[in-house]
């Protein structure tokens, strides 16, 4: 342990880790290159965390093609399911259910709705109406996590650019495709952010439902870490770098909170561990996250991978088929 | 120098049949007549920006996935091989009708802003560029159907460099079929690309169905993923499957109506 403090670089911590919590459970970054001056925002303040925090262990899902059936016939799927390494799924016409086997994650979708028609445009409920059908299509279909908070509702938009071939002129028409409702998570009072935490109802033409993802993974205690404070973790994002285009010299911390870190729904996650999030203003107007992991031993070691082998550049090989010039 | 087909009646017909397996919906499995290639740059130090470890990852994985659907895996550049030349227009000096355009479907992940996309070194200027009063690429014009590009921000709505439709749309349509890529930052998930790939091949999905599922598994709601592409009557690629597994729109050379489609993921 002592020689991982030295690695990572710190000297604090007296966690005692009976079992490696794994490093790579962070998103990837790279080498920091030019030196960003990163600032707090003016007013704001660091805030006050517990020095102490509950990681928690992850229980893999039983994802198996008889419940899968059985919650796509509670969806009013009847289909034959079909199963691989990786999922199973349940397809009837457009509609479709999958389920991944390393997360639980479930994605129900019409396929012919989700993601909307410019051709066909919806006509979308009131954002009242569609929070309304989501929670009632969730709980109604027992989808619905007792630790689900809704947060928002998002509309995917289209827009379509005409040029008139006499003038040049354009003209643009902005089209709604489909509402989101969208629902957050806490752990411990905490959030949980990343890829992996994910509950979204679809919401489509006159507030049908046409589509579900949720990705959320159950978990139980495994043990208490003593964690960075948020100068320290402020002080270990100044060493890593924003992984943005930076066109600028200083960037600004806008809000500093911790959090669980939820991977991507693909991937297997043994543990929900915690994670300092840092909402950076990187100018041009985009507020950017960047994740700190809070337990300083989980210190992704920086271009652990190893230089991928280049295969050696050369011109195309001449097409056969060209023509004698 | 542009290359020209000359084709013999024999190759003809198994073009022909080719496309008519294509458009049938079927896999075609071995043999495919439709290329991939990929370039990607995670070693941003040249330019002082942070680099990545897994461009390659997410670039190779697509790039694999369609080669074991039998396209042919026509090149892989990355790093210092990875040349911005590649995606430029032959008119200003460059290369893409060897690379990119010579292609049916490319991919590009690095680094990115609304005005263009990074690479790290002097082949030729380190920035493809699309603003609202310069393109450095027209694509299409040659073989180029679908260009996937993993980088933060090309296709912004908005920005002060134009619209959408201005940096990206009429100087660089020219028989391109789709740009996928993101509204707004976003992040490098090692296996988007594979994902991606995967959606297309295993389930069919359309092309921009696809694209908008594998980031909705990578990313998080904070970040839009969106896809441009052409919207002329009897020329609309909204729909567009992979070659071989459902229909794909005919090119449209000078398209007058363009779609942008976003997606919280």
């Amino acid at each position: 342990m002592a020689i991982g403090a030295i690695i990572a670089g710190v000297s604090f911590t007296n966690n005692s880790i009976d079992e490696q919590l794994p490093s790579k459970a962070f998103p990837e970054i790279g080498a920091p290159t030019t030196v960003i001056n990163i600032t707090l925002g003016a007013g704001m303040a660091l805030p006050v965390i517990p020095d102490k925090i509950m990681v928690y262990k992850v229980k893999k899902p039983e994802v198996t093609a008889e419940k899968v059936t059985a919650l796509a016939e509670t969806l009013g799927l009847i289909g034959d399911v079909s199963e691989d390494a990786n999922r199973c799924i349940v397809k009837h016409d457009s509609l479709e259910l999958e389920v991944l086997k390393a997360s639980g994650r479930l994605f129900y979708r019409d396929s012919s709705k989700i993601y909307g028609d410019i051709n066909n445009p919806p006509n979308l409920p009131l954002k009242e109406t569609a929070i309304k059908s989501a929670k009632k299509f969730l709980s109604d279909n027992g989808l619905m996590p007792a630790d689900a908070e809704f947060s928002k509702v998002v509309t995917d938009t289209a827009e379509i650019a005409r040029k008139d071939p006499a003038t040049g002129d354009v003209s643009t028409e902005k089209i709604d495709l489909v509402m989101q409702v969208i629902f957050d998570r806490k752990i411990n009072g905490f959030p949980v952010v990343g890829a992996g935490s994910k509950l979204k109802v679809y919401i489509g033409n006159n507030g049908d439902v046409v589509g579900v993802y949720k990705c959320w993974r159950e978990y139980e205690p495994y043990k208490q870490f003593t964690i960075l404070t948020p100068s320290q973790a402020l002080e270990r994002l100044r060493e890593k770098g924003i992984h943005r285009v930076i066109t600028g010299e200083e960037v600004k911390v806008k809000e500093v909170y911790l959090a669980y870190y939820a991977e991507p729904s693909p991937e297997d996650q043994e543990y929900f561990q915690p994670v300092y999030v840092f909402e950076v203003d990187i100018g041009r107007g985009e507020i950017v996250e960047e994740y700190i992991p809070a337990i300083p031993e989980i210190e992704p070691k920086i271009s652990e991978k190893p230089q991928p082998q280049l295969p050696e550049r050369t011109k195309p090989a001449p097409d056969e088929l060209e023509d004698d010039e | 120098m542009k290359k020209r087909h000359q084709i013999m009646p024999i190759v003809w017909l198994a073009v022909l049949a080719m496309f008519i397996v294509g458009i049938s919906g079927l896999s075609i499995g071995t043999v495919n007549a439709y290329e991939v290639g990929v370039e990607w740059t995670n070693d941003y130090s040249p330019l002082g920006w942070h680099s990545f470890t897994c461009a390659d990852d997410l670039a190779i994985g697509f790039y694999n996935k369609l080669g074991e659907d039998g396209w042919s895996k026509d090149f892989n550049w990355g790093d210092y091989y990875a040349y911005e030349e590649d995606f430029k227009k032959e008119s200003i000096g460059g290369t893409d009708y060897d690379w990119i355009d010579e292609v049916d479907f490319a991919l590009y992940a690095g680094h990115g802003l609304p005005k263009g996309f990074y690479f790290n070194n002097d082949h030729d200027d380190k920035e493809l560029t699309g603003t609202k009063s310069h393109h450095d690429a027209e694509w299409g014009d040659l073989d180029l159907e679908w260009i996937a590009i993993n980088a933060c921000l090309v296709l912004n709505k908005s920005s002060d460099e134009g619209e959408w439709y201005e940096r990206w749309g009429w100087g660089v349509f020219k028989g391109l079929h789709q740009i996928d890529g993101f509204d707004t930052e976003t992040g490098m998930y090692c296996r988007l690309g594979e994902k991606f790939a995967g959606y297309m091949i295993e389930d069919g999905y359309t092309i921009r169905e696809a694209w908008f599922k594998a980031s909705e598994d990578g990313y998080p709601s904070t970040m839009r993923a969106a896809v441009m592409g052409v919207c002329d009557k009897g020329y609309s690629t909204y729909d567009d499957h992979l070659w071989g597994h459902g229909s794909v729109a005919p090119d449209k050379n000078d398209p007058s109506c363009l779609f942008w489609v976003s997606h919280t993921c």
